[in-house]
């Protein structure tokens, strides 16, 4: 019994359907009246929902609130710091962080800009959550002509992942600020090995270069140190080194190619006027003389770089019994088994805690592959952006140029060890102890700039850049180091099936 | 005839408005966005069939969708296959030791996934000596079968309660006749007792398949290890694609996703309504006597084993310093043992845990009131037939992340972001379906007749519902509370995406500030403080709450799912 | 007229309901007397307004109350396994449907100890329905149908879960406790011999049709056809031709209603089974043609098996079936 409902039935799904049907017209109905529910062409820099309205002379007033990604120890401190400065500065103003998972950033902000909420006002972000995060953030290309933003004190090459060009390779968007500089990978090294007179001598002799990372000029000289360590079992493993398969086979593969490619006309690295571009994944692409992007990694420089690349993973467990990532990196090096690594220079406050690490106080910092050849050190800035549904962007702007001036730069590098981005800030930061280590990495950013601006922000458009192409180059490179396959193979297979796979836009 | 059927109808509206309102919206707008696609300006184009086009070029498709399949066909196979001796195990030693065997299945699956992650690491894990010891040559993290592992390991408990309860909700009489035929034992189990309880069987394998479905966490933490794309599956890599620009696609995936899920569910709900009889073969060589109790206590002794050792090892590691966390060899036990990692996550913690537990206690009120008056009129009136309760499994297989872009848009049109008001109304999204499914099969057994009294003595429907069939079903609501209450305590993207601080103590009547505790507990995860010690901790604490309410439910669990 | 039914249809898949028309009688018992699936539980949900007829009307004293709900019918029904509120008393469980009116905790009570006093179960009602017998349910069960003071009581199998000592017992307590309060009663059975025994009407379905409507006596009787004939008590059908009838098909007759006689009779046979059965013996006899009769005999008759015997119906209990219908 109980089944002889049916006619029943019916009518109550009939009218469940037109509750339903009049819902969904209202709720769609919203949308249309908010603005088109989707994100759409509002987030072009021509049409900013909202007009700036204190006028930059009067009293500051307002709310702000700041995405600021967990993670990085000295990124919050800082940022808490110059909140609690502004607001002295300003009492109109009041400032909220809204402290955000790395892993989780993404999500946060990108589904408060898709709904065009005002808060976040500021976000904070990373150079692979760029071109994410890019389109829905404030075009801020007027901030940086009016010089509220001074352009000429942030080097150049920090810039290219807040670009967004046309077709013709012209800027036409300006998204972020680089305002926090993280090198990557810069090599650390334990103190009490290379600090040891003995071992400098015995080395020295054996090999004819100093015992001294700082002064080294090559791959081979960093190898011939590992063998050196590995042999005289010093510590357990010579030298930790990334490649984890997530995002770190990836990003340590651009620096060691860029260093081969140097000298491979393959790659057609562009040179003007002594100026070199800092590498980035840029050197994956270049133009063909017909106007297509094509990948390079087929270049003779890229195949020996894949080559030297495994060699230096070599003084570490296998891949395949431990793949060294980002947390790997982190929580190793501080266990005291490795003599040296390559490491974000954010971890370098990890390293150096009492509490955290057993290395701490024992670590000394260079470039890669050496102090005298730093061109496998790159740039991994930090951005600040603006979301365009903030009611008031003056404010928002003046936030961003007061969290970089010489003076807050100074204090975050006194009490937090927190690098500046700018060149102004660099400096303030090498005259203190604490950040002193990074003096040898300024010149890195002195001698690079923006050459070929239309190939060197070319891979912003590629939108499957990370989603596609990345995994396929982990993946066979992943095969490479598991010996299934030779380097060449590797480097062809992922020619082969990136250009199956690209969708360049605007096409 | 109209005159009492709105009564029918009245009752289930709520649920039923709160799921067109909050449901149907989204899930069209994402099978309109799978026709699109995203440039780098964030404009949408049409593309038609682009997306599903490229599923054919996409090199990672085949293998995504094969550990789609494995996932969520590995985990329910295993479960089931684990589940049955087990289960008749528990039957022989006694059902006392069903709560300890509960207990991952109460964990909340962060925190398990967090437990297993951090025993299985290489260096600072069990994981290190497992490979010193030559047991295993390759990080295990890097397996697909670690992530069908870890899914069993928080999946096996509910599948053995089922079969279980199954198995005690056959009738004396039967069991008599079919000892007085001479079958006992493993015969006895393949000739009576699994025939008989194929229902709960089937059950038990629908709802471990959609946990196989929706891995998630375990990917997102092996992925390092193995490579991406190599343990990604549907909702995975939707995740991935959808927040990392290319959403269109991320919608095409789902599509195909629910689709798939849609398929499997129906199939299940055409073998239940059908009613069937299985028969299995029952080959010869199996005895047909109870096996020794020896045997059942070694059975019991590994499965305590492999439920408790990740267990201990997340114990162990919150009692452990920064610097003991990163010793190499591991220490088994911690060797200065501290109280930090749990001040920390107490008192830390405090303001989300408040917002956690007020929340999750309203949310499983709504939850449970709202999807009783749903489930007592679809089981017992079938009210919406088969295209209810198929939406309702549709609903099950969907992933959340669709939600999260419209859901976020009402919130902020009514003004309760970050706001406990804004994750009480968002909350059900997540638990209304599945509570209703469950407690539709519940209802399904409950004896109409008590209703027709109820009538008979002069109450309307409304009446009858709230004082005679609520107060007579409080065992399987409370059962289907705590089921809403561990969805709520351990919920995660919702809060991430609709809260941004803590609830706000200095002004506690305001609601304002919502994060979560499990937001709290991926906060943590910050090489400021190198986490693990905290995320233990904060992993134990996350386990009291949902923990405490199985102890009280215990004996409602088997009669819950024995029924049918 | 208290209750008429006219022209309800109600269907469930191949199964149809169908009652042209139906009057029960006031303060009279009657019985829906079939097997299962004849449709009178469905015929006595849809007077409670627990089904809704596909089509057709209901009156209640002269009102039509096909649309009204349960609750505001005035109808009391006790159900087959009692359907009491485990969570409740006993008191509390007959409380209900006074609450539901809204009639004071005073009037309630008294009302109560009033409706127990009457069913004899004054010193149960602090009980909770697991604690009571089967046969203290059912009163339990009555007394809650029958404290609102409905115009028509309906019993759903009320004697059916009982053991068959205690259902002799409460069949005449049913038919006083009717008679006592002057009840409209319609009772549902599948049993003809309580249907018989207390019914003052019986209306016997079949399949989804009312096959015969009249007092006991007229179905044992006079039943409409053999099926009814068949269906009520013990019977006897053979081939008219052995009774050397003309103008029937069949001829039937009761066990009781046959007798042996020394110098032939109307049919012979050999005694194939003889039961002792206390009040009397039932034989079973073959008879030519390889039918079977029984015929009922005084308990001192001295029968073997293996007697050849011959009986003898007096022409005025002999009914005659034209196909299946009686021919008078």
């Amino acid at each position: 019994m109980g089944g002889g409902r049916k006619g029943v039935s019916t009518s109550v799904i009939a009218i469940g359907i037109v509750v339903a049907i009049i819902i969904i017209a209202g709720v769609i109905a919203a949308f249309m009246m908010w603005g088109g529910g989707a994100p759409t062409s509002t987030t072009t820099f021509s049409s900013s929902p909202t007009k700036p309205s204190a006028s930059t002379t009067g009293e500051m007033s307002g709310e702000l609130t700041i995405l600021v990604p967990t993670g990085d120890p000295t990124l919050m401190p800082y940022i808490k710091m110059v909140a609690d400065d502004f607001m002295a500065k300003y009492p109109g103003v009041k400032i909220t962080l809204q402290p955000t998972p790395f892993g989780q950033m993404v999500t946060t902000a990108l589904t408060a800009l898709k709904n065009k909420n005002p808060s976040p006002g500021i976000i904070i972000f990373y150079p692979s959550q760029a071109s994410t995060l890019g389109p829905f953030l404030l075009d801020l290309t007027k901030y940086y002509d009016s010089g509220v933003i001074n352009r000429s004190d942030i080097p150049q090459s920090e810039m290219l992942p807040v670009y967004l060009l046309d077709k013709n390779g012209n800027i036409k968007k300006i998204f972020g600020v680089p305002f926090q500089q993280v090198f990557g990978y810069a090599l650390v090294y334990r103190l009490d090995i290379f600090n040891n007179e003995t071992l400098q001598q015995e080395f020295k002799a054996r090999y004819g270069f100093d015992f001294n990372p700082l002064k080294w000029k090559s791959w081979e000289q960093l190898i011939k140190a590992a063998e050196f360590i590995q042999s005289k079992h010093l510590t357990k493993y010579a030298l930790l080194f990334p490649n984890g398969l997530q995002q770190s086979i990836f990003n340590t593969f651009t620096g060691i190619f860029f260093t081969y490619a140097l000298n491979d006309s393959c790659v057609e690295l562009p040179t003007s006027g002594g100026k070199l571009p800092t590498y980035g994944y840029w050197t994956y692409f270049k133009y063909s003389s017909d106007g297509r992007l094509i990948p390079t990694l087929n270049c003779s420089s890229a195949i020996k770089a894949l080559e030297t690349y495994k060699e230096l993973i070599q003084f570490e467990p296998p891949i395949d019994q431990q793949a060294m990532e980002y947390p790997q990196l982190r929580d190793l090096f501080p266990t005291g088994e490795f003599a040296m690594g390559a490491a974000w220079t954010s971890f370098i406050p990890i390293y150096n805690n009492e509490s955290l690490s057993k290395v701490a106080g024992n670590v000394g910092v260079a470039p890669l592959p050496g102090g005298e050849f730093p061109y496998a050190t790159g740039q991994a800035p930090t951005f600040i952006g603006i979301n365009p549904y903030v009611p008031n962007h003056d404010l928002a702007v003046k936030f961003i140029a007061f969290l970089m001036t010489p003076e807050e730069y100074r204090k975050g590098a006194e009490k937090f060890g927190f690098i500046p981005a700018t060149f102004s800030g660099l400096d303030e930061a090498a005259q203190i102890p604490k950040t002193a280590w990074v003096k040898p990495f300024t010149k890195i950013l002195q001698n690079t700039g923006i050459v070929d601006l239309k190939r060197q922000a070319a891979v912003n458009s590629v939108i499957n850049f990370f989603t596609d192409l990345k995994p396929v180059f982990i993946n066979q490179v992943a095969k490479y180091f598991r010996g299934q396959q030779t380097a060449q193979q590797a480097m062809n297979n992922i020619v082969k099936e990136w250009l199956v796979l690209m969708k360049v836009s605007p096409s | 005839m109209r005159k009492i059927d709105k009564y029918l109808f009245l009752l289930a509206l709520p649920a039923v408005a709160y799921l067109v309102t909050f449901t149907v919206y989204p899930i069209l707008h994402n099978f309109f966005l799978s026709f699109e696609e995203q440039d780098i300006y964030g404009n949408l184009h049409w593309v038609g069939l682009g997306n599903y086009e490229w599923f054919k070029k996409d090199p990672y498709f085949p293998n995504i969708v094969g550990n789609t399949l494995l996932y969520s066909l590995a985990t329910p196979i295993l479960d089931v296959l684990l589940a049955i001796p087990l289960a008749v195990m528990v039957k022989r030693l006694g059902g006392r030791w069903l709560l300890l065997i509960m207990i991952p299945a109460f964990i909340p699956p962060v925190t398990s996934a967090t437990a297993w992650y951090l025993f299985l690491n290489p260096s600072f894990g069990i994981g290190y000596y497992l490979m010193q010891w030559g047991i295993i040559k390759t990080n295990l993290m890097a397996s697909k079968w670690t992530i069908v592992l870890v899914n069993v390991w928080w999946t096996l408990p509910t599948a053995v309660l089922l079969i279980y309860s199954g198995l005690k909700s056959i009738p004396k009489s039967i069991e008599d006749a079919a000892h007085a035929d001479g079958v006992a034992g493993p015969r006895k189990l393949f000739m009576i007792d699994l025939p008989l309880i194929a229902p709960q069987v089937l059950t038990a394998f629908v709802l471990t398949m959609l946990s196989g479905l929706f891995t998630f966490v375990p990917i997102y933490i092996g992925a390092s290890q193995a490579g991406p794309r190599i343990l990604d599956n549907l909702v995975y890599y939707a995740f991935d694609k959808f927040f990392s620009g290319q959403p269109g696609y991320a919608a095409a995936l789902i599509v195909v996703m629910t689709a798939l899920s849609t398929v499997l569910s129906m199939f299940y709900v055409k073998f239940l309504t059908s009613r069937a009889f299985v028969r299995l073969p029952a080959p010869s060589f199996l005895p047909s006597k109870e096996l020794p109790k020896k045997v059942h206590y070694a059975l019991l002794v590994a499965l305590l084993a492999f439920t408790f050792i990740p267990f201990f090892w997340l114990v162990s590691l919150s009692f452990k310093s920064p610097l003991e966390l990163i010793r190499i060899p591991p220490s088994i036990f911690p060797e200065h043992p501290i109280l930090g990692n749990y001040w920390n996550a107490v008192v830390g913690g405090l303001p989300f845990l408040m917002t956690s537990g007020a929340v999750a206690v309203i949310n499983t009120l709504i939850t449970v009131l709202l999807a009783s008056m749903l489930s007592y009129t679809m089981a017992i009136h079938r009210l919406g037939g088969r295209k209810l309760l198929a939406y309702n499994l549709y609903l099950n297989a969907t992933p959340t992340i669709i939600y999260i872009i419209p859901l976020y848009f009402i919130l902020k049109v009514l003004g309760i972001l970050n706001s406990w008001w804004g994750l009480i109304l968002t909350y059900p999204v997540m638990t209304l379906p599945y509570n209703s499914w469950i407690l539709y099969n519940y209802f399904t057994n409950f004896p109409k007749q008590m209703e027709d009294a109820a009538l008979m003595d002069g109450m309307n429907r409304f009446k009858a519902f709230f004082k005679v069939i609520l107060p007579l079903s409080r065992n399987g609501l409370s059962v289907a509370a705590v089921y809403a209450f561990l969805f709520s305590w351990g919920a995660l993207i919702f809060p991430l995406a609709f809260t941004y601080t803590p609830y706000d103590l200095g002004n506690p009547l305001s609601f304002r500030g919502a994060q979560t505790y499990s937001v709290y507990i991926s906060m943590l995860m910050s090489p400021t403080t190198r986490g693990y010690g905290t995320v233990s901790a904060a992993g134990i604490i996350s386990i009291i709450p949902s923990l405490t309410l199985l102890f009280l439910v215990r004996r409602n669990l088997e009669r819950f799912w024995g029924s049918r | 007229m208290a209750l008429k039914l006219e022209k309800v249809v109600k269907r469930y898949g191949p199964f149809r309901l169908e009652v042209n028309e139906l009057t029960f009688p006031e303060r009279k018992y009657t019985i829906l007397l079939g097997s299962s699936g004849s449709g009178k539980t469905t015929t006595l949900r849809i007077i409670a307004g627990l089904e809704i007829p596909d089509s057709g009307k209901i009156f209640l004293d002269g009102e039509d109350i096909t649309g009204l709900p349960p609750w505001e019918r005035d109808v009391g029904m006790v159900f087959q396994n009692y359907a009491l509120y485990p969570h409740l008393t006993a008191y509390e469980n007959i409380a209900v449907p006074l609450k539901v009116k809204k009639i004071s905790d005073e009037e309630i009570r008294k009302k109560i100890f009033e409706i127990a006093e009457i069913l004899g179960i004054r010193e149960l009602l602090h009980k909770y329905p697991a604690q009571l017998s089967g046969g203290q349910q059912q009163r339990v069960a009555i007394a809650r149908a029958l404290v609102k003071e409905p115009k028509v009581l309906l019993l759903d199998e009320p004697l059916s879960n009982l053991d068959a000592k205690l259902r002799l017992e409460l069949r005449s307590f049913l038919k006083n406790l009717q008679r006592e309060l002057g009840m409209t009663v319609i009772h549902v059975t599948h049993d003809q011999e309580e249907a018989m025994s207390i019914g003052d009407f019986v209306v016997l379905l079949n399949d989804g049709k009312i096959i015969q409507v009249g007092t006991p006596q007229e179905i044992y009787r006079r039943p409409r056809n053999l099926f009814v004939f068949n269906f009520i008590g013990q019977s006897n059908v053979l081939p008219a031709s052995i009774f050397g009838v003309k103008d029937a098909d069949y001829v039937g007759f009761r066990p009781e209603d046959g007798y042996l006689s020394e110098g032939g009779g109307d049919i012979e046979g050999i005694v194939t089974n003889v039961q002792y059965l206390g009040a009397y013996k039932l034989l079973e006899i073959m008879i030519t043609g390889n039918h079977k009769v029984k015929v009922r005999v005084p308990p001192g008759e001295v029968v073997k098996e293996g007697m050849k015997i011959s009986v003898k119906v007096p022409a005025q209990h002999l009914l005659k079936f034209k196909g299946e219908e009686l021919v008078s």
